[in-house]
């Protein structure tokens, strides 16, 4: 049986910091997920916003100091970690005088949370920073280090960068079962896998709950979220250069125009309350009311440069809106991360280090690496590079300058990349690589990407899914059906 | 970097680009044919079914057979075709000459030296998400044609029970494919009143599969965990509300015409079609540059689209040749009973062929050509609706300022 | 009286078809085509069966009937080649001649992709 030092129970933006983090020191540590792939959770589903670090008081929650320390941790990961992110900055807006209390409140806020660079602004002002702001907008505030990220990027880079150092990942790891071994705990999977682990983090996202149910841990109960989100082409004369707030909410930061960093404009999301952790339909009413809110926040928003909708669902603590990142009382082997809504993408590089630290106080010995860290290869994006340099590469390899994925021209070598890196699911490679994401939304492409997925996996080309056991994308071959 | 130089480059070897290939290379042009596709034929190559090639072959034939047809033709007349290239981008230089950088397994990068260009690329599908359908995101969802791919080019079966939104042509067609594949359809649902694909499409993919046509249909919610389980179907007229066991959902729900190379030249775009206005030598706002086929505007049959393209590929050999194409300039419109007319502008004097699109359904109508207000031609057309395509062969008058078409249903 | 569309060509002329006296009469058609479809089509309706086999080395042949096929064939046809995997054959050649004895070759309409 396989024996770890941690076992990081998650692998979206929390649990793939945390092994990350880890992954610098003479630790052996495990990854799991419950999904076919990492980030097919909470992390995969979210507006991929940077936050500014002014919707939470650093001086009363977790969150918000986390924030604030995660905030810049981005541009030095980028550039080790090759993922897209953008600064390009957060405006928040009033749109009516009735707003403009609230408006203070959180621009003070974010003054007392000392908020690089943040800016009141009139009207003129924000019409300087974001010229596509309808009519009604009235003052708001600027906030320069908020930025976009690709989420499932991000987490991907961190997971593979962990991978190359030395964390073992394992896939399609729903823990079923606990139980405490002498200084070790047995994680076991619903298909009979068993590892020990010295240390546990409960990273768990939507099942943080049950998790710590099953090892012996806090009792608390995680509610589901629902945030609608939706795409428009990235033609779509909406799209700002500014990341656009409205003035939030008690329940929620509010609906969003988000210029994405993969190149669309996003709208949403929505807040619901829902009782089903699987359940991550759209609806008509939430596309409707987002349509409506943002078409009173930026102009030229239109349904017919509608390209993808999506839902997430957010892990709500129940009774508690802050992070819960502690060592268990219950069981002092336990590290949990349980009620990350946001802003756990923006804190998650200063999760890493908090719980880092935390397991160092547990008694975890923190022996940095001797040998030199593995750096990620460089992404080869043929969308990044000139055709000159695509030329050359297709010296080494012909499948550099062949475009599998149209819209968003990707090349081939970037999508055996991906599957080579044990993104075998149509989902895991869209994520990976963007191919799919597109404006035919993989309509032309899909069934060459499968194609792809099936020879270099040696995956059957019946037995693929779209995202893991149960979305299988086809049914069989001609063939096995009788025609009547 | 390697680099070839032609007379016209044709993107796009369909069966629009096969036609312009080959009237080019006819007309005495250097002609290069490229498609991103592995071979040539475009969506044809997946459209195993008969009915294609009645007026252009005057024969029928498969979607295959026409596009063997067609390429065998294009080479037959000396033009190159190659296939595997896709093009990033086409750039008109100050010379009035183009650049078109491609990209393939066989060659890495190539720069392409055209004098003209035509732009033969064809449409996409909506999907699901362009019309905002509720519900999962499971796997099991396709557009009609990617499904035909799958299962006519991959031999793999999208599901086992499907449900078909959209009575389009596409629709149809795959409603027997699947049958014939033994696939079960539990039905096709339509959003407007009436079927918007061939009578005779109705009557061998739905009647003889027993397949119900369900019209004033809209789909209201996808239902799946992980793959498709269920679609809520609501009768628009009465308001009720059905629930569809099935594993797959075929979206046909129309066509988009392709054209971010063009939009990226700079050409303007018709709203009406989708497609870039041109003139009647069906060259675009940005001079050298031609489209044709369902780029330009979505054709319901291959044939008009092959005929449209050799007027493409002639006129393209000509621009390329220095020889100069008439100056098109009269503005030619169209009344509320037509969508489109295309093309858009002409030469006085010319003979030209015209294609429009209905916006109303009727037995008998009236296609009337005006000039200046007069009714100079007309053609009488029978089973007018807005899924089947209208053309008129007319001759502009030499002189005459006001063109415009004008449908009128006849009691 | 049955009413029937005639799938001849793309017009779709929607027919009005009677038997009387064991004749078949037959209006609504555009050209004699309809009324030769008619006499078929309340005899012995027959169609065109489009499908692809799956070759020998894994590929797909888009395949034909190269005339209408009786429709009580059809799933029989269809059911038998679908589950075998033939040599790729040459456009237009013969897979399975005079199918049920009627005549009706299938031919390779493609190809094999």
């Amino acid at each position: 049986m396989k024996r770890y030092d941690v076992a990081v129970i998650g692998a979206g933006a929390t649990g793939a910091a945390v092994a990350w983090q880890l992954s610098h020191y003479q630790l052996k540590v495990a990854l799991l997920d419950r999904c076919a792939d990492a980030c097919f959770g909470v992390s995969k589903a979210n507006s991929g916003i940077i936050h500014g670090g002014f919707h939470h008081s650093a001086a009363k929650t977790l969150k918000a100091k986390l924030e604030l320390e995660g905030n810049p941790m981005f541009d030095d990961l980028q550039k080790e970690l090759g993922f897209e992110f953008v600064r390009c900055g957060i405006i928040v807006v009033a749109y009516s005088e009735e707003e403009l209390p609230a408006l203070r409140k959180l621009y003070e806020q974010g003054v007392a949370n000392k908020v690089p660079g943040i800016e009141l602004c009139d009207r003129k002002r924000l019409l300087e920073l974001e010229p596509k702001l309808t009519e009604a907008a009235t003052a708001g505030f600027f906030v320069p280090r908020g930025g976009v990220i690709e989420p499932y990027g991000y987490v991907f880079s961190l997971v593979e960068s962990a991978e190359l150092n030395g964390v073992e990942f394992w896939r399609n790891f729903a823990v079923v079962s606990s139980e405490r071994e002498g200084d070790f705990r047995r994680l076991r999977a619903a298909d009979g896998r068993v590892i020990e682990a010295r240390f546990t983090v409960n990273a768990a996202g939507l099942y943080a709950d049950e998790i710590s149910r099953l090892c012996g841990g806090e009792e608390f109960e995680i509610k589901p979220r629902k945030g609608e989100e939706y795409l428009l082409d990235r033609t779509s004369a909406a799209r700002p250069s500014r990341v656009v707030f409205p003035v939030p909410t008690p329940c929620s930061k509010g609906m969003l125009v988000i210029p994405t960093a993969g190149g669309t404009t996003m709208i949403g999301p929505s807040a619901v309350m829902t009782e089903d952790k699987e359940e991550t339909g759209t609806t008509a009413e939430e596309r409707e009311k987002i349509f409506a809110h943002s078409r009173k926040m930026v102009d030229g928003i239109s349904e017919r440069d509608l390209v993808a909708a999506f839902s997430g669902l957010r892990p709500v603590l129940v009774g508690n809106e802050d992070f819960y990142i502690a060592r268990s009382e219950k069981a002092p082997d336990l590290i949990q991360a349980a009620g990350i809504q946001s802003p756990g993408l923006t804190a998650s590089p200063a999760i890493g280090v908090y719980i880092k630290d935390l397991l160092g106080k547990c008694g975890l010995a923190l022996e940095p690496k001797s040998e030199p860290r593995k750096k990620l290869p460089p992404e080869k994006r043929a969308r990044d590079l000139s055709p000159e340099e695509i030329d050359k590469l297709h010296a080494d390899d012909k499948l550099a300058s062949r475009i599998i994925c149209r819209c968003e021209f990707i090349s081939e070598a970037e999508i055996v990349a991906a599957v080579r890196r044990g993104h075998v699911t149509l989902d895991g490679v869209k994520f990976r690589t963007r191919a799919g994401m597109g404006r035919c939304q993989g309509g032309f492409c899909a069934p060459r990407i499968m194609q792809i997925i099936s020879q270099e996996s040696g995956i059957p080309l019946e037995q693929l899914t779209k995202r893991g056991p149960g979305s299988e994308l086809l049914a069989g071959h001609l063939g096995d059906l009788e025609v009547k | 970097m390697k680099k070839i130089d032609c007379d016209v480059l044709v993107i796009g070897a369909g069966g629009a680009g096969l036609s312009a290939a080959q009237a080019a290379a006819s007309a005495g042009a250097k002609v290069l044919t490229v498609d991103r596709e592995e071979a040539c034929g475009g969506v044809l190559c997946q459209c195993i079914h008969n009915g294609f090639g009645l007026r252009f072959f005057n024969a029928e034939l498969t979607g295959p057979e026409y596009a063997l047809r067609m390429e065998r033709a294009a080479r037959e007349s000396g033009a190159e075709i190659r296939c595997g290239e896709t093009v990033s981008s086409v750039v008109r230089r100050s010379d009035g000459t183009f650049e078109a950088t491609l990209f393939s397994a066989a060659d890495g990068v190539t720069k392409v030296e055209s004098r003209a260009a035509v732009f033969t690329t064809g449409c996409r599908e909506r999907t699901r998400a362009n019309i905002a359908v509720p519900g999962d995101r499971c796997a099991g969802i396709y557009t009609a044609g990617s499904a035909q791919k799958l299962m006519n080019l991959n031999g793999m079966l999208p599901g086992r029970r499907a449900l078909i939104v959209g009575s389009g042509d596409i629709g149809l067609i795959m409603a027997r494919r699947c049958r014939w594949s033994g696939i079960e359809v539990a039905a096709v649902i339509e959003i407007l009143p009436e079927p918007s694909g061939l009578p005779r499409n109705i009557a061998q993919c739905l009647r003889d599969f027993d397949i119900p046509l369900l019209l004033s249909h809209r789909c209201r919610k996808i239902i799946g965990r992980n793959r498709v389980e269920a679609a809520e179907v609501e009768n628009m007229t009465t308001g009720e509300v059905m629930t569809f066991k099935c594993d797959t959902i075929l979206f046909s729900v129309g066509l988009i015409p392709e054209n971010e190379l063009l939009k990226a030249m700079g050409a303007k775009l018709n709203p009406a079609t989708g497609g870039p206005g041109v003139d009647s030598s069906l060259q675009c706002s940005v001079p050298g540059v031609f489209a044709a086929g369902n780029s330009l505007h979505v054709h319901d049959l291959v044939d008009f689209a092959s005929l449209e393209a050799r007027r493409a590929g002639e006129s393209a050999a000509r621009y390329a040749s220095g020889a100069g194409l008439p100056a098109a300039e009269l503005p030619v419109s169209c009344s509320r009973s037509l969508k489109y007319v295309v093309p858009g502008r002409c030469a006085a004097g010319e003979s030209c062929e015209f294609f429009f699109r209905p916006t109303v359904s009727c037995r008998r109508a009236k296609l009337s050509f005006l000039a200046d207000g007069s009714e100079i031609a007309k053609k009488m057309c029978v089973s007018v609706r807005p899924a089947e395509m209208l053309t008129m062969k007319a001759d502009v008058p030499a002189e005459a300022k006001n063109l415009s078409f004008e449908l009128e249903e006849c009691k | 009286m049955k009413r029937i569309i005639c799938i001849t060509c793309p017009t779709g002329c929607e027919m009005e078809v009677d038997e009387k006296e064991g004749k078949i009469l037959c209006t609504g058609n555009r050209c004699p085509r309809g009324a030769a479809y008619a006499e078929t089509e309340l005899r012995d309706p027959r169609r065109v069966v489009t499908a692809v086999l799956r070759c020998t080395d894994g590929r797909f042949q888009p395949v034909r009937t190269d005339k209408p096929l009786p429709r009580k064939l059809i799933a029989g046809l269809l059911n038998t080649i679908l589950k075998k995997s033939f040599p790729e054959a040459e456009p237009g050649a013969v897979i399975v001649s005079d199918i049920g004895n009627t005549g009706v070759n299938l031919i390779a309409s493609g190809p094999a992709r």
